[in-house]
């Protein structure tokens, strides 16, 4: 059993008065799809923006890769070049082409020289199905294939994790596929992946593990199998009742 | 006809004049502006006085007229009379042909000259003639500008009004000052750090300007300045103001 | 008015040309170091910059460029009228343009800075490539409002004898007592420099898109 990838050790976040995460500690090991469910304000953006410090914890830690990225004096862009993240409204760079929002970071942080970067940029767009698209401007994209750009331009960085924000939230139904069909793909090429998702069916065929959060807190955890057939808690129940 | 009749009768053409002159019969708006001390120059509480300031309320009262002043920008004073936007102008104003064309003047009421004015500690320059290729401030079109102007070769800088051309000379920004012998005096007492370059190098008279055509007024001032040389009233005014800084 | 006259004139807007270009150009960059400062987490960025924005834009351009060329330092320091000139403009308009700057920073989606940062991106390197060059085209029509205004500005430059148009103007409706036909021309004038300007800026910003959704030139 190898040491896990990601350790989150009793973190706590909180708004104002509102506590966002009230003590939650969970392990990720390298190569597994962790899926995280819950209802909405649960917290589960939260953590996983705790991951890579978007929101830092009011207390407790998060390791990566065995160094402990809530500690001062940690170079937070090194680490965060390090973890990818989706974001529900993709947040593509709307005045750089398709290409060039995938091969920015990998110019200006990983310092590859212009030809390469394109060339890395280019590979990715190809893993996701966007490579002939290559020079267009997002803009003139569909949801589904703004996302699987996103997808691409975190991929591009080689990140030891791939962290998912609800990736497929804010799309129209028939964009949804795409989408979880690149992820599948990224799953089983053995990407470590932190997934927010509400898409149980694709939760249950690519998670390996699954993590029910309620108001801060882990109620439940599992396979997707076991949590989502055959729920220990009466809150998980009451939750899975509404969603399936 | 009787003598009430008769003297009636000779009383209208003066009424008439008279209500051509201005806006009200016994008031007249005067022009200046207080800015140029011995001339005109506004008190802290914003009163203007000054010597012309006295010299038109004095000769005004004489021909049966009350002064009013109002505060003008030099360079719009004249066309700004030409419009009628007040009845006359006294501002140091040089006669010259030019502005003649545009409006009336009394007869002179002070004989001045331009001086040049320099730094103390600048030997440099001696009179008019050194000025060649150097940097003059005046006021703009004063008869100091047309003279700086018409120096070989210098560079004029030309300000609203006088006060920021000494500054600019004090700056060592400008070497020279072209402007009327009395003012000038008056600015060098005060700031040691400037001196006269040589003696005034022009005759100039100075007038109080009316509108053109507005012969009932501008003959009633000539009447009160002949009634306040006359009366010792001029000489007491110009010992009171000008001192021995005029001519 | 005389051939002669309307060249002098001419030479003066020249000048006004000059002076606005540089101060412009002073205000450009001034502008953007006052908004990255506004919106530095290190206070001791942020509040100088603060309070420099609400002094400038509580004091008159005259007051300014009166203080900076007469001031307290004319006696031990005095400027040339060019530098005083181009450093009470660009002074003054750094404070303005900074503002149009915060706003057009502050008006990108957040998202865009984050997914930046999540990528590894530096907070200076996330700016400068993805979040100034959206907020830059975001603001175009302000800012060339700005250059309109600071070229119109320029005309303050009279006061301490800059032969620029406006003093030039001055000069010559004293002189040959013709106030309306000579303001006239000069009104004239400046109002044909921005008008050029405005096309200019109208074609710029039809060119990147301003107003639209789409970022490429030539599919409108």
């Amino acid at each position: 059993m190898s040491a896990p990838l990601i350790t989150i050790r009793d973190i706590t976040r909180r708004f104002g008065d509102r506590e966002a995460l009230r003590g939650v500690s969970l392990e990720v090991a390298p190569g597994e799809k962790r899926v995280i469910i819950g209802p909405s304000g649960c917290g589960k953006s939260t953590l996983l923006r705790c991951v890579n410090l978007l929101e830092r914890p009011d207390s407790g830690a998060v390791l990566v890769d065995g160094i402990d990225v809530t500690a001062p004096g940690v170079d937070l862009d090194r680490h965060r070049a390090r973890t990818g993240m989706v974001f529900q409204r993709f947040h593509l760079f709307p005045h750089l082409r398709v290409r060039e929002n995938v091969a920015l970071a990998p110019r200006e942080v990983l310092r590859l020289a212009p030809g390469e970067a394109d060339e890395r940029a280019l590979r990715a767009l190809e893993r996701v199905g966007m490579r002939d698209r290559a020079e267009e401007w997002p803009s003139r994209l569909s949801g589904g294939q703004q996302q699987r750009v996103a997808i691409a331009r975190a991929l591009a960085m080689e990140p030891k994790v791939m962290l998912f924000d609800e990736v497929t939230s804010a799309l129209d139904p028939e964009l949804v596929q795409e989408v979880l069909a690149a992820m599948r793909d990224l799953a089983s090429a053995g990407m470590t992946m932190m997934i927010v998702t509400h898409e149980m069916r694709f939760a249950r065929e690519v998670g390996t593990r699954m993590t029910f959060l309620d108001e801060g807190r882990i109620v439940e955890e599992g396979t997707p199998a076991e949590v989502l057939d055959a729920p220990r808690e009466a809150r998980t129940r009451a939750f899975l009742s509404k969603v399936l | 006809m009787g003598p009430r009749a008769a003297s009636l009768l000779l009383a209208l053409p003066a009424l008439l004049a008279a209500c051509g002159g201005g806006k009200d019969a016994a008031r007249i708006l005067v022009a200046t502006e207080a800015a140029y001390p011995p001339f005109e120059s506004k008190t802290e509480d914003g009163t203007i006085v000054g010597f012309d300031v006295d010299l038109v309320r004095a000769a005004a009262r004489e021909a049966g007229l009350e002064a009013e002043f109002l505060d003008q920008g030099f360079d719009g004073m004249l066309p700004g009379l030409a419009q009628g936007r007040y009845d006359a102008a006294v501002s140091a104003i040089t006669i010259t042909e030019e502005r003649a064309k545009v409006v009336d003047f009394t007869d002179p009421y002070f004989e001045a000259g331009q001086v040049v004015a320099v730094r103390a500690d600048d030997a440099s320059i001696r009179g008019l003639e050194d000025l060649r290729g150097r940097t003059i401030a005046v006021q703009r079109n004063t008869t100091g500008h047309l003279a700086a102007e018409k120096v070989e070769g210098a560079t004029v800088k030309h300000f609203d009004s006088v006060e920021p051309a000494f500054l600019e000379l004090l700056a060592r920004r400008a070497d020279a000052v072209i402007n009327d012998l009395a003012p000038t005096l008056l600015y060098a007492k005060e700031h040691p750090g400037l001196r006269i370059a040589g003696k005034p190098f022009t005759e100039e008279k100075y007038g109080i300007a009316v509108r053109r055509g507005n012969g009932a007024l501008l003959a009633k001032l000539n009447e009160g300045l002949r009634k306040v040389r006359a009366s010792g009233e001029y000489d007491r005014l110009k010992a009171k103001w000008i001192g021995d800084a005029g001519r | 008015m005389s051939g002669e006259t309307f060249l002098y004139l001419l030479k003066g807007l020249g000048l006004s040309l000059v002076l606005g270009a540089c101060s412009l150009v002073v205000a450009l960059l001034g502008g953007l170091a006052v908004a990255l400062c506004r919106l530095s987490p290190r206070p001791w960025l942020r509040r100088p910059a603060t309070a420099y924005v609400e002094v400038i834009r509580g004091v008159p351009l005259l007051v300014l460029i009166l203080w900076i060329y007469f001031g307290v330092l004319s006696d031990l320091f005095p400027l040339h009228w060019f530098p005083a000139s181009i450093l009470a403009f660009g002074a003054c308009y750094s404070a303005f343009i900074g503002e149009t700057y915060r706003a057009g920073i502050q008006s990108v989606d957040p998202g865009q800075m984050e997914a930046a940062r999540a990528l590894g991106l530096s907070r200076r390197v996330a700016m400068r490539r993805v979040v100034l060059p959206q907020a830059v085209r975001n603001i175009l029509p302000a800012l060339g409002n700005e250059a309109i205004s600071l070229f119109k500005d320029t005309s303050l430059a009279t006061v301490i004898a800059v032969n620029e148009l406006m003093n030039r103007g001055k000069q010559v409706a004293g002189r040959d007592f013709r106030t309306m036909e000579t303001y006239t021309v000069v009104a004239l004038l400046y109002l044909a420099t921005t008008l050029v300007f405005s096309l200019l800026q109208r074609r710029l910003e039809r060119r990147l898109g301003v107003g639209t959704a789409h970022h490429d030139p030539g599919h409108h």
